[in-house]
């Protein structure tokens, strides 16, 4: 896909945990509506990298700019109302509080049409309605993981941060989750993809980078990356 | 031998029916998985079995002995181990501080905790070899939290089998991992011998089948389907509610 002018720009970060040197001069870079799939074996910094763009560790050197604007060291609650939206690895559902506090606590308005609203989230996750008033803590597993969608598509973002958003889902909602993520782009919605799925990262995304022990190593369509055995095996870990 | 026997179990939150009248056994080695929708209660029915939450109703039996009042510790003792969905390691502390804690967790020994725990040879040689069988021996120093999410994983069902469980259950043990790092799993339930009884819950099928013994399908509370791998890779109605068009 050509691109046109770019949302997210990731110029050679370096990020640290204390002392450990994680991502060695990651370069990115995403267009509207565009879906970028970031992949790559765990530990290898898909997460720092998506942790980095949002502001929870900022890097040490390298800029981030967003649709024009250093956004380097902004502080996450910044980031996020410039428009850029994050559903974490690991749901991160806010525990006291009901499925539909969940929804609203971050709940960002926009005027642009087609924007999510409680009724549209409701529309796409059915389940989340019948489950307005329980708990975040008494949803299932899978649940927690509509919720966290649905809950980062209420602060209505222009850039998406999904880190592993098929984790712990059945086929078919695998399946259902590919398909948001197409409604999502045709909304206009730019998507950075962190995933373990391979088939659902290459269904849905314009282009792909593998990141290994924190650099970039590969940069490929998705058709490429699917008939690309080595990449696979080498910097993916999928079994032969 | 039936080593578990669930009877009529039910489970009602707040007006909300998550298990009804869900029965079934499970036999002395067997290496039962349970899938289903997302909702249809799985999780649930570990908790329950786990001693993490009361049934509504209903009664539970672990090697004869009815367990439903028993509370979760005494479970423990009894030999049914359970992994947690979401990691449940503790950060700061190093693998092999990870594992020997859950040791000491089941053991006598456990009233020595402020003795130094590296000191116990035959702990830490236990310790070690399952850390070994797992491919984590070479990180035994690093703090857990600096480790990758795939490693994480494998501790903790490296931590479960240092319980030395008689009935394990995983809750999906291969979420987030890479399809090599699923194969790792794999392969440690295979090393499990026929004296461990495996329940694991998880969503994905190749590992599903590959683990499987016989497969129970929970749906919308219910039992909807149990049977062989290949009878619930072939039941349509498990292929419409659960796996979409064809499978994985």
């Amino acid at each position: 896909m050509e691109a046109r002018s770019p949302v997210l720009e990731v110029n050679d970060i370096h990020t640290y945990y204390g002392e450990s040197h994680i991502l060695h001069g990651v370069s990115l870079r995403i267009s509207e509506g565009q879906v970028v799939a970031l992949l790559g074996r765990n530990g290898m910094g898909k997460t720092t990298t998506i942790k980095s763009i949002i502001g929870f560790t900022p890097p040490r050197r390298g800029a981030i700019v967003y649709k024009g604007q250093d956004i380097t060291r902004l502080s996450p609650n910044r980031i996020a109302n410039r428009g850029i939206g994050l559903i974490p690895q690991g749901r991160r559902i806010f525990p006291s509080l009901s499925v539909m506090e969940n929804l609203t606590v971050a709940a960002r308005n926009s005027t642009k049409t087609g924007s999510y609203d409680l009724e549209s989230i409701y529309k796409i996750f059915p389940i989340l309605k019948d489950r307005a008033n329980l708990k975040g803590t008494l949803l299932s597993g899978g649940e927690q993981q509509m919720l966290a969608i649905g809950r980062a598509l209420m602060t209505n973002p222009e850039l998406l941060l999904m880190d592993e958003p098929s984790e712990g889902l059945a086929p078919i909602l695998v399946r259902e989750i590919g398909e948001i993520i197409k409604a999502l782009k045709e909304n206009g919605i730019s998507i950075i993809l962190v995933e373990q799925n391979l088939h659902l990262a290459c269904n849905t995304s314009d282009f792909t980078y593998v990141i290994n022990k924190g650099v970039i190593t590969c940069q490929l369509t998705p058709d490429e990356l699917m008939c690309n055995e080595e990449v696979k095996t080498k910097y993916l870990g999928v079994s032969q | 031998m039936d080593i578990l026997r669930i009877e009529n179990l039910n489970k009602n939150f707040d007006g909300v029916d998550v298990l009804h009248d869900v029965s079934f056994t499970v036999q002395q080695g067997e290496r039962l998985l349970i899938i289903g929708p997302n909702g249809a209660g799985k999780t649930t029915l570990f908790n329950i079995i786990g001693g993490q939450l009361p049934a509504t109703s209903g009664r539970i039996f672990f090697r004869e002995q009815e367990i439903t009042q028993k509370p979760a510790y005494q479970r423990a003792h009894l030999g049914i181990v359970r992994s947690f969905q979401i990691l449940s390691l503790l950060p700061n502390l190093t693998v092999l501080e990870n594992a020997l804690l859950t040791f000491f967790g089941c053991s006598r020994s456990r009233f020595e905790l402020f003795k130094d725990w590296h000191s116990n040879k035959e702990v830490v040689d236990k310790a070690g070899e399952a850390l070994k069988m797992a491919d984590l021996w070479e990180m035994r120093y690093e703090p857990v939290k600096l480790l990758s999410y795939g490693d994480q994983r494998r501790l903790e069902v490296v931590m479960s089998i240092l319980l030395d469980p008689k009935l394990l259950l995983l809750d999906e043990p291969t979420n987030g991992l890479t399809s090599e790092e699923s194969t790792s799993i794999v392969r440690l339930i295979h090393k499990l011998g026929k004296g461990v009884t495996v329940l694991v819950v998880a969503h994905d099928m190749d590992f599903v089948f590959e683990v499987a013994e016989r497969i129970n399908v929970l749906y919308y509370g219910g039992l909807l389907a149990s049977g062989s791998p290949d009878e619930i890779r072939n039941n349509p109605k498990v292929k419409e509610i659960y796996m979409g068009n064809g499978g994985s």
